[in-house]
């Protein structure tokens, strides 16, 4: 499957060429949120898009945060396609996109004027209905294919695009905006803070001293193409190979501590591609600085891929969500075209626990296929086989 | 796939439906056969049938959304009698709003105590794939696991993933179905809307808000000489509401405001479910029913009742396609003959 286009807004930069220059770069700057506040005893660090003006007065906007963001992305990734208005119209195109917030109906000051007994108004429900976001993208580009909104918490724009790929294949779409977004919000934070998974420090992927996630928001959108549609011009950036999917079917939060299911999901997503694990350049792992996460995955990692490099990119944008899937299938497709992967944000001193290390320093690649893996609440592991489009291709 | 683009084919081994008439094939049945007498204010779903499939202790921490899921997919993996567990078995969980009343229930937690007093257990489980968690560690379905929402469209999706799944050889079968909660809040946001006349939708008497589950045990129909009883299904997406002389069922949405065709049979099973937004879960089980005894159908509106013998009973469900114009939804098709149903509608 084709990608043709990408676009992304997160933490690192508020365009795709940005937010992958960032990663190369040893800055980061988690800190609380600015958008609201939280109460806590400590304050949690949280990755916020740049100030842009996506931060003007939320209650003025007719659609959540979450979904603007992924119209910005749709849009930068449909320029980057060159796919105007004529082309959409002409072709059979479906959208799929992941997200959590962003299919949750939780808005907190409507829910408080309700739970003292007042009416409140709908404006914050009509403002949800509207923000939908497979169905916005679909109604905003009058799009004639089928639409659907994943929400497979962490995982979900991993699935979202192994989704539409399969949209394409059966020949229900030549094409396909798929992707993820999510804002952070309170009710996420709390969430998060009370299970007590995340840090008070910035991330610390696969680090022994690690304490936990920091969230972060975005939106990414990648547009798939069915290859044998012509349409000129065209450029392909990559080849989405392969998209496979297990559940551990273990437990409501932790991974299976042998990582079964992310095991399974490795197999079949290298099955699929028709490539063994010598031809894997990198993996961009999940990689969210919990405990649990960071031991099962790295322990998968080492097992089924002891020589292959691995990085986590969350240190850079904080735990996405919905978004985080999508956003590092993107880097992953950066990465690639790059030639080379930057080292892994937070970590430092290696856990003899995981008995592997992520890389730490900047690495250049040859080999033109790499990895792109989630896992998710619920159990579920998703993985992306990618590779490099050869120059010309289009 | 030999259908054109846009249809669905999935041979339906076992179903589970849960709602305000009980839970199981048969409960429905009986509800089918018995003219609904009174009315109810909310048509909630009773799970304590879950003690037949899952020890109460295991229970203790499942809230009332994922109760209903769980019920739904024992009830339709018993019906089937396949052994849903392992990687070959698939599960897909669809709603519009998911578990609604629990992320009320946390931000109660919030508003009531602080930020710092936030509860994980109904955070956890308010995260809309909790269910399908819960689902896939007491089945044992370690394959691909599956949420999604989209409204009054989850239905739809998730069988279109199912047959995605099936065609595709990902799995040999999957485990299916839509589920949704009454919630207070949403419950209000639907009155408001509807009976001051909001979003352009003209006020208009509401049907009672129900709950339920509806799911599925899918696997790929036999290519050839169908197995006898076996019941297919086919979906079209984006359609115009089915022909004339069409045995059909309605999932009732408020905002049709106006029956297609006054002269076409059509069936309301609100008054047995509620209203809920992924009612056409539950009116395609109905549909299944119906289609193995037909005479059901006259418990409900004897001028209604189509002349069997039909082959063929389709669920349309008014939707969005926002590329089409005119109004369009889905067609669900339910069949247990050899006979192709294609030959016997119209195509677009």
């Amino acid at each position: 499957m084709a990608i043709t286009g990408i676009g992304t807004l997160c933490a690192a930069g508020l365009t795709f060429p940005a937010a992958l220059q960032a990663l190369y770069r040893d800055r980061r700057l988690p800190a609380p949120p600015r958008l609201f506040k939280l109460d806590h005893p400590r304050p949690y660090p949280v990755f916020t898009l740049p100030p842009s003006p996506l931060d003007d007065d939320p209650a003025d906007f007719r659609l959540m945060r979450t979904t603007r963001m992924l119209q910005k992305a749709a849009g930068q990734a449909l320029a980057d396609a060159g796919l105007g208005g004529a082309d959409l119209s002409s072709l059979r195109v479906g959208v799929c996109i992941g997200t959590t917030v962003g299919g949750t109906m939780n808005d907190e000051p409507f829910y408080r004027q309700f739970k003292q007994g007042a009416a409140p108004a709908l404006d914050p429900i009509h403002r949800f209905r509207r923000s939908s976001p497979a169905f916005f993208l679909a109604r905003k580009f009058s799009l004639n294919g089928p639409f659907l909104t994943v929400v497979n918490a962490c995982s979900s724009g991993t699935d979202a695009l192994g989704i539409g790929a399969s949209w394409i294949r059966s020949g229900l779409c030549d094409l396909v905006l798929a992707g993820g977004c999510d804002e952070l919000c309170r009710v996420t934070c709390n969430g998060f803070i009370s299970l007590m998974i995340t840090d008070d420090r910035p991330c610390r992927p696969f680090d022994r001293f690690r304490g936990g996630l920091n969230l972060g928001e975005g939106a990414a959108v990648l547009i798939l193409e069915n290859p044998g549609v012509r349409r000129r011009p065209r450029r392909i950036r990559a080849y989405l190979d392969s998209y496979a999917s297990a559940c551990d079917a273990w437990h409501l939060t932790a991974p299976h501590p042998e990582g079964r299911g992310l095991r399974q999901t490795l197999k079949r997503a290298l099955a699929e591609a028709r490539r063994q694990p010598g031809e894997i350049a990198f993996i961009n792992a999940h990689g969210t600085a919990t405990r649990n996460n960071d031991l099962v995955e790295g322990k998968v990692l080492k097992d089924l891929f002891p020589a292959v490099p691995f990085l986590s990119t969350k240190g850079h944008t904080g735990h996405t969500l919905g978004a985080a899937g999508a956003l590092e299938a993107a880097f992953t497709v950066g990465m690639l075209e790059r030639r080379q992967i930057p080292a892994s944000a937070g970590f430092s001193d290696p856990d003899p626990e995981i008995g592997r290390a992520p890389i730490t320093r900047p690495q250049t690649i040859t080999a033109t296929t790499a990895i792109s893996q989630s896992l998710a609440f619920g159990g579920n592991n998703a993985a992306l086989v990618l590779s490099l489009a050869e120059a010309g291709d289009g | 796939m030999a259908e054109s683009a846009g249809f669905v084919n999935l041979a339906l081994a076992g179903l589970g439906p849960v709602g305000a008439f009980g839970s199981g094939v048969k409960a429905l049945s009986a509800a089918l056969c018995r003219p609904p007498t009174a009315t109810r204010p909310i048509f909630t779903a009773d799970t304590s049938a879950l003690d037949r499939f899952v020890k109460k202790r295991d229970l203790r921490r499942l809230d009332h959304f994922s109760r209903l899921a769980l019920l739904g997919a024992c009830l339709a993996v018993t019906e089937s009698g396949i052994d849903p567990a392992g990687e070959r078995t698939g599960l897909i969980v669809g709603s519009a709003f998911g578990a609604a009343a629990t992320t009320f229930a946390f931000l109660d937690s919030v508003l009531d105590d602080g930020d710092a007093l936030a509860s994980p257990t109904f955070f956890s489980n308010s995260v809309h794939n909790a269910a399908a968690a819960h689902i896939s560690r007491h089945l044992g379905i370690t394959g691909p696991n599956l949420s999604l929402a989209q409204g009054s469209d989850s239905p739809a999706q998730v069988l279109l993933t199912a047959h995605l799944w099936l065609t595709e050889g990902v799995v040999d079968q999957v485990v299916c179905g839509v589920v949704d909660v009454f919630c207070r809040v949403l419950d209000y946001c639907r009155r408001r809307y509807f009976e001051t006349g909001s979003g352009n939708q003209p006020p208009t008497p509401l049907p009672k808000p129900g709950e339920g589950a509806a799911f599925f045990c899918c696997r790929r129909p036999q290519p050839a000489g169908r197995k006898p009883g076996e019941r297919v299904l086919q979906l079209e997406f984006g359609a115009p509401p089915p022909p004339p002389g069409t045995p059909l069922l309605i999932s009732y949405d408020p905002a049709c405001r106006k029956r297609p065709n006054p002269e076409q049979p059509a069936i309301d099973l609100a008054p047995i479910r509620g209203h809920l937004p992924t009612a056409a879960g539950l009116d395609l089980i109905a549909a299944a029913l119906l289609l193995q005894e037909p005479a059901r159908f006259s418990c409900f509106d004897e001028a209604l009742a189509p002349k069997p013998p039909f082959s063929s009973v389709c669920c349309w469900a008014p939707g969005s396609c926002p590329g089409q114009k005119g109004l369009t939804g889905t067609r669900y098709w339910v069949t247990q003959s050899a006979r192709d149903p294609v030959t016997t509608r119209d195509k677009r």
